[in-house]
């Protein structure tokens, strides 16, 4: 099933890598392999790379499922198919060469980390790219759960702390091709982070790094934090998540006002209910 | 795009769904009050009965063209009052004994009250619908009978109330004209009494007659004119004779004149009264002329006693042409004499003759306004002497019950089967409205919230690009409560539903 799944894939994607890798049995847990994952080396670059970075995805889909995450096995095809038809037309509107993307939401809650999450792990699916999410919901860090390992140095040590480089807190996630920045641990004296030069060149180098890597900022609400209009500035796109029954359209043409034209790439109406589905 | 009815659908549906938790409990428990309201519902029978009227106003015919009529009432409003009366509602209470189980006045009110609620009176021209309800089929039956009875009976009586009292009116105003004929009768009688030189036609006498009054006013002018004239020429033709020709005796002259004039008053005599004025004048000029001789006389006498000699010979002629002139002289003076004085005379009679027209005039005014008014009262006393006749016939007919037709065109009947909503109403009624009612509230709810439920709405109303659709991602624990939750509500409904068939069953089998 999985394998016919990423075949399917990567006929879309157009482009033909190297031959997929044998998948991993579900058995084998992300948690069973951490010791593996650390002796992985995160330098490097080019196509070689992605080919390093493209390792067995240590999750098993049922686990992923539990962690709101699509895999290229999952037995949801409508969740599957609504992230994919997503990633393709984020992936059409993107400016040449700029490929930072920053994901917020018109109000809290409205699961911009579940479309960030699935956006990268969506573009992660296609052997030819790779994706990296950035936490930066400091006061909210959910897509951090992602990251193997705990107490992982994040965002927040990088931006404190000048010794530390970028690959010092780039994370496997334990899926194939993505990479994770977690927000990080430190907890204190966590104000105006994001104004600092330092996250504009970590921005500079993430993007840099690879050719086909996709890098997926997770933000605040756009209008609940003056953290995501700073982060916006550093971004090259923004996605605006409009949750289902919680936003008027006011309230969506301030937040997109708050975005500015030129940046804004569009809206995901996203937690759209269905006819129930009895789901086992 | 999908059509609005389809988005429609879709919304609903979706909404639904989304709060089915709150339209199944809903469902469920509005089904179930249904079922207990359709159980303990009170069964209501209807007895009604129709009747027929062909009444007619009797003030209408009656005064018809001679006064205005009032505007005739709806007729079902003046039956509604009519059967809503105490009067009637206290008979009925009487005849189905209801009012034994009245404790106080204040009871009795309260069933006439009810009775009065559970009445509904209906009106078509010519037919009268009275519809009571009750639980009790056999009370409905009753009720519904005494009222129409009742109905009928007060309405006959109401009818021959009302003519009497045309009768009475006519009656009375009949009387008033009489007397006001009599009045008037004997005012023209009065007013013809008091003036009796009126009599008719008068004016047209008066009018001839004083146009010849005035014709012969002005020949007798024109005459007196004419001889003034004369005498005035004959005055200065005198004037230029010589007075003797001849002397003749002066009294031989008068006698001669006496004798003429004589002769004039003989032939005057033949056609006038001794009245007459010129024969008046000719005596007094007899009578003068004889005094000039007896005058004459007695100075000749002394004359030829004393101065004989200056006595001219009685043989002398007076001049004939100055005698002639004289004669005539006097002729003319009686003449203008005479014309004078019946100038005078016809004048008067015209002064006379024109203030009796005058006088005739203002009689004839009043006595116009006194036979008007008589013949006016005349009239209308005629008129409603008819009337009052036809009236008392009207008031015969209705006496005798004769005059209406009133009848009960559908007689009441026992209601076997009750009316109103019923068992099966609730049945079929219940789980639609338990159905659509929540369901309903939702979606009004969901269309009145401002906030956006669609990804079409973004695109239409804002034309911000909309990147894709999410649905709700269900992790497995999710999934399982999702299922706990579906079987749940399940069961509630399975079990609201058969409750309602169990109970459905047991009723339509225990009335079959």
């Amino acid at each position: 099933m999985s394998k016919i799944q990423e075949a399917l894939d990567k006929i879309r994607a157009g482009q033909e890598l190297l031959p997929p890798r044998k998948t991993p049995s579900p058995a084998i847990s992300g948690r069973a392999l951490k010791a593996n994952t650390e002796i992985l080396p995160n330098a490097g670059g080019g196509a070689a790379e992605i080919t390093l970075m493209g390792e067995q995805s240590y999750r098993s889909p049922t686990e992923l499922v539990a962690l709101r995450t699509i895999s290229g096995a999952m037995s949801d095809g409508l969740v599957l198919n609504a992230i994919r038809e997503l990633r393709t037309s984020v992936l059409q509107r993107l400016d040449e060469g700029k490929r930072i993307v920053m994901v917020t939401s018109t109000t809290h809650r409205a699961g911009n980390t579940f479309v960030a999450r699935n956006l990268a792990a969506a573009i992660a699916l296609d052997e030819g790219k790779t994706a990296l999410i950035v936490d930066c919901n400091l006061r909210g860090p959910s897509a951090s759960h992602l990251a193997l390992g705990e107490d992982r140095p994040g965002l927040r040590e990088f931006l404190k702390n000048p010794e530390l480089s970028a690959e010092d807190i780039i994370h496997r996630t334990g899926i194939a091709r993505l990479r994770i920045i977690p927000a990080g641990n430190d907890m204190e004296g966590m104000r105006e982070f994001f104004t600092s030069i330092r996250l504009r060149e970590l921005m500079e180098e993430l993007e840099q790094r690879y050719p086909e890597r996709y890098i997926i900022v997770d933000a605040p609400p756009i209008m609940h934090a003056a953290d995501a209009r700073i982060l916006a500035d550093v971004c090259d796109h923004v996605v605006l998540v409009v949750p289902f029954g919680r936003t008027t359209t006011k309230h969506i043409i301030q937040s997109a006002k708050a975005i500015g034209k030129e940046k804004f790439l569009g809206i995901v109406f996203n937690d759209k209910p269905e006819l129930p589905r009895v789901w086992w | 795009m999908a059509t609005p009815l389809e988005g429609l659908i879709r919304f609903t549906l979706r909404e639904t769904a989304r709060h089915r938790v709150f339209v199944v409990i809903s469902f469920v428990s509005l089904l179930l009050a249904a079922l207990y309201v359709g159980m303990n519902w009170p069964k209501i029978y209807t007895s009604s009965t129709s009747i027929y009227v062909q009444e007619q106003n009797i003030m209408g015919p009656l005064m018809q063209g001679a006064a205005v009529q009032t505007e005739v009432l709806d007729r079902s409003r003046i039956a509604r009052e009519i059967i809503g009366g105490r009067k009637i509602l206290l008979k009925v209470l009487e005849k189905t004994e209801l009012d034994i189980h009245a404790k106080s006045p204040a009871d009795l009110e309260r069933m006439m009250e009810g009775i009065r609620q559970r009445t509904t009176v209906t009106g078509r021209p010519n037919l009268i619908t009275i519809e009571y309800r009750d639980s009790d089929p056999e009370l409905a039956y009753a009720i519904t009978k005494y009222l129409a009875n009742f109905f009928i009976a007060e309405s006959l009586a109401d009818k021959a109330r009302e003519s009497e009292g045309a009768f009475e009116f006519i009656e009375s105003q009949a009387q008033a004209y009489k007397q006001k004929l009599l009045q008037s009768e004997e005012e023209l009688k009065r007013f013809r009494t008091e003036n009796l030189e009126a009599r008719p036609g008068i004016i047209g006498e008066i009018g001839q007659r004083n146009a010849a009054l005035s014709a012969q006013l002005e020949q007798i002018s024109q005459d007196l004119s004419e001889a003034r004239i004369r005498r005035a020429s004959l005055v200065k033709q005198l004037s230029g004779e010589a007075e003797m020709a001849t002397n003749f005796s002066r009294a031989e002259q008068d006698k001669t004149r006496i004798a003429e004039l004589q002769s004039q008053l003989d032939t005057l005599r033949l056609s006038y009264h001794e009245t007459y004025p010129d024969i008046i004048h000719l005596k007094a000029q007899i009578q003068d002329l004889r005094a000039a001789i007896a005058r004459e006389g007695s100075t000749q006498g002394t004359r030829s006693q004393g101065t004989s000699s200056t006595v001219i010979d009685e043989r002398v002629l007076a001049n004939p042409v100055y005698q002639e002139l004289q004669r005539t002289l006097y002729q003319t003076n009686t003449l203008i004499e005479t014309l004078a004085s019946r100038y005078e005379n016809t004048k008067r009679s015209l002064e006379e003759q024109m203030e009796l027209g005058k006088r005739v005039q203002d009689y004839e005014a009043r006595l116009a306004e006194l036979t008007r008014d008589y013949e006016v009262n005349r009239e209308i006393y005629a008129d409603l002497t008819r009337r009052r006749e036809s009236a008392r016939v009207s008031m015969n007919l209705d006496r005798e019950q004769k005059g209406l037709t009133m009848r009960i065109d559908e007689p009441p009947y026992v209601p076997h089967k009750p009316s109103g909503l019923q068992f099966v109403h609730f049945a079929i009624g219940g789980p639609i409205l338990a159905l659509l009612l929540p369901i309903g509230v939702v979606v009004a709810l969901r269309k009145l919230d401002p906030r956006i439920r669609s990804e079409e709405r973004i695109v239409e109303e804002l034309g911000l690009p909309v990147l894709g659709v999410l649905p709700h991602m269900l992790v497995p624990i999710e999934g399982k409560r999702e299922v706990a939750s579906s079987l749940l509500l399940s069961l509630l409904l399975l079990g609201g539903i058969a409750t309602m068939v169990v109970v459905v069953i047991q009723r339509v089998g225990g009335q079959g």
